[in-house]
């Protein structure tokens, strides 16, 4: 499982999994109310996030001279990214 | 003469005429002047003769000093012609002239609508109209100012006089008498002879008229009706309640419709009957209430004991009810029903006997005929009966998951390994953990129970992504599709309201 590579993405799912985030959100912490679009917010901030992430990830590998996108360059990266997304 | 007699009904003649007898723009030249007048001399006599009535009563409508007298000597016409020189200063001719471009040479009669004014004899009752018009003419002058601006709107409305006589000779001069009833104000004029060639225009008729298709269309109950008939399917074999829930139109959701079960059962199984209305059904119902009837008892009793399988059939049918009392208001037709019931009552009666005779046996009856409660309860049961699987946490967020994971693979634009994917998942997780925690903050520092945009523009504010330079919507635009732009960023709208609410 470690050698299979999954090829990257080439088209960007456009629709919001409102559902999903709702859900989440409810799970953790039932007690929280959300307002009606929140969880489009909610989406953006995701997609932010993940936008920041991929990008750290990406310098990570290649500073490992690596054109495969590995395990430890992800944790790299979300050290730090995580540490700014803290709020 | 023949010339002249023929050329006497056109306007261009005698605008011709009007404009060589008028003197020019210049008013202190006097030789211009005499100029004008040998000009006109040598233009012919006979023709002068006969120019002379209009051209004077022209000349002295225009001064308003000199009553109307037709008929005057050469001489007094070229005092008029002086003194109307003096008073405008060659508006009156440029006007002239852009009239005798406009009016075409076809149009022969002109509507007595000036005609009002002048007392004056009419030798012919063209020759009239050309005096009204004349008049007509210089009369607008003193109203209008030299200003160009003004000149061109008078060049526009004499235009559209000229093309509305036209009109209405074409339409004959039954027209033009009933316009001579107008009041012959200048200024009202073209507006009335507008209105009067609009009101001419045949009425639109409506367009609910013209198009059927648009016109409103009484409410289509169909959707509800199918509702109906899937209920009826599942009603069959458990002898559902149609009549009491009629009577008692209870709440639906709640847990305490057994007794109203137990009490209608006995109800059910008499109305049934009447019900369905044919023969054939009435056996086939008879037989189902038996087994519905057990049921029910059955039902009554397990629920002392709270049976995985029992709260299965209660909560079908408490959907059922719920179904019911949403159709109650329908009349539903039992033909349909009852032809529907025909198809499904052996095999699927067997089954439902059959499940409802053993409550133990975890498999739900495959009513996939019927629907939506038992799809329901399907739902219901799916985390309950499986085999503990993953954490339930981890099993609806996984298909979640997958979707940013995607997302993160397009930001990265370079392949990842499959164990990369699994950390991501957890970096996700933890990401959503700190989001909800921050949000909750947020809002209880807010003094809130609910999220709000403001907190989420705090959060994002506090990550660094939303600055000064950067505001909240610009990052809408540049990651969400477009069509969360218009859910998400307030645009005004008409009324002063904003959308989405602020």
């Amino acid at each position: 499982m470690a050698a299979a590579v999954v090829a990257a993405a080439r088209v960007l799912k456009r629709k919001a999994p409102r559902g999903f985030l709702r859900n989440l959100i409810k799970r953790r912490k039932p007690q929280l109310h959300l307002k009606s679009g929140i969880d489009l917010w909610v989406h953006l901030n995701c997609l932010l996030f993940l936008h920041r992430l991929a990008e750290e990830t990406r310098m990570q590998a290649f500073q490992n001279k690596s054109r495969i996108i590995k395990d430890k360059h992800i944790i790299a990266a979300a050290k730090v990214i995580l540490k700014k997304s803290r709020g | 003469m023949a010339f002249l007699s023929e050329n006497e009904g056109t306007t261009r003649t005698l605008l011709h005429h009007v404009l060589e007898t008028q003197p020019l723009s210049s008013p202190v030249s006097s030789n211009t002047r005499q100029s004008k007048r040998s000009l006109s001399t040598s233009m012919g006599h006979p023709r002068r003769n006969l120019r002379d009535p209009p051209s004077r009563t022209l000349l002295s409508k225009q001064t308003k000093t000199v009553p109307a007298q037709p008929k005057d000597t050469g001489a007094d016409g070229q005092l008029f012609v002086e003194h109307y020189d003096f008073l405008e200063e060659g508006t009156p001719r440029i006007l002239l002239k852009k009239i005798l471009q406009t009016a075409s040479e076809a149009s022969v009669l002109v509507p007595s609508l000036m005609n009002s004014q002048e007392p004056e004899p009419v030798e012919l009752q063209e020759e009239s109209k050309w005096n009204s018009l004349e008049l007509q003419l210089p009369e607008l002058e003193p109203s209008v100012t030299v200003a160009p601006g003004l000149l061109m709107h008078n060049r526009k409305k004499r235009c559209l006089r000229v093309s509305e006589f036209e009109q209405e000779v074409d339409q004959g001069l039954a027209v033009a008498s009933d316009l001579t009833e107008r009041q012959p104000a200048s200024a009202n004029k073209s507006s009335v002879t507008r209105s009067f060639n609009l009101t001419l225009a045949t009425v639109r008729p409506p367009e609910s008229i013209e198009r059927p298709g648009l016109a409103r269309r009484p409410p289509n109950r169909k959707a509800i009706d199918v509702e109906a008939f899937e209920q009826r399917l599942k009603d069959i074999p458990l002898t559902p309640l149609p009549g009491p829930r009629k009577q008692t139109k209870s709440g639906t959701k709640s847990p305490s419709q057994n007794t109203p079960l137990s009490t209608s059962s006995l109800s059910a199984g008499t109305r049934s009957r009447p019900w369905t209305g044919t023969s054939s059904q009435n056996s086939c119902f008879s037989a189902r209430s038996l087994p519905a009837r057990s049921s029910i008892s059955r039902e009554a009793r397990a629920k002392s004991g709270v049976a995985h399988q029992v709260e299965e059939e209660e909560e079908r049918l408490m959907d059922e009810e719920a179904r019911e009392s949403e159709e109650d208001t329908e009349i539903l037709q039992s033909t349909v029903v009852s032809e529907l019931s025909m198809k499904t009552p052996e095999f699927l009666r067997a089954k439902r006997y059959h499940s409802l005779l053993q409550p133990t046996s975890p498999v739900p009856p495959n009513t996939n005929t019927t629907l939506l409660p038992s799809k329901l309860t399907q739902a219901k049961r799916a985390p309950k009966r499986r085999a503990p699987g993953p954490r339930q946490p981890r099993d609806p967020d996984k298909v979640g998951l997958n979707n940013y994971c995607k997302v993160f693979s397009f930001y990265a634009k370079t392949p990842m390994e499959k164990s990369a994917s699994e950390t991501l998942m957890k970096c996700l997780n933890q990401y959503f953990r700190t989001l909800c925690d921050d949000l909750e903050t947020f809002a209880h520092h807010a003094g809130r129970k609910t999220v709000l945009l403001a907190d989420l523009e705090l959060l994002m504010r506090r990550q660094g992504l939303v600055t000064d330079d950067i505001s909240l919507y610009v990052l809408v635009e540049r990651y969400l599709p477009l069509e969360y732009r218009r859910l998400l960023i307030p645009c005004a709208a008409s009324g002063n309201a904003v959308f989405p609410a602020g």
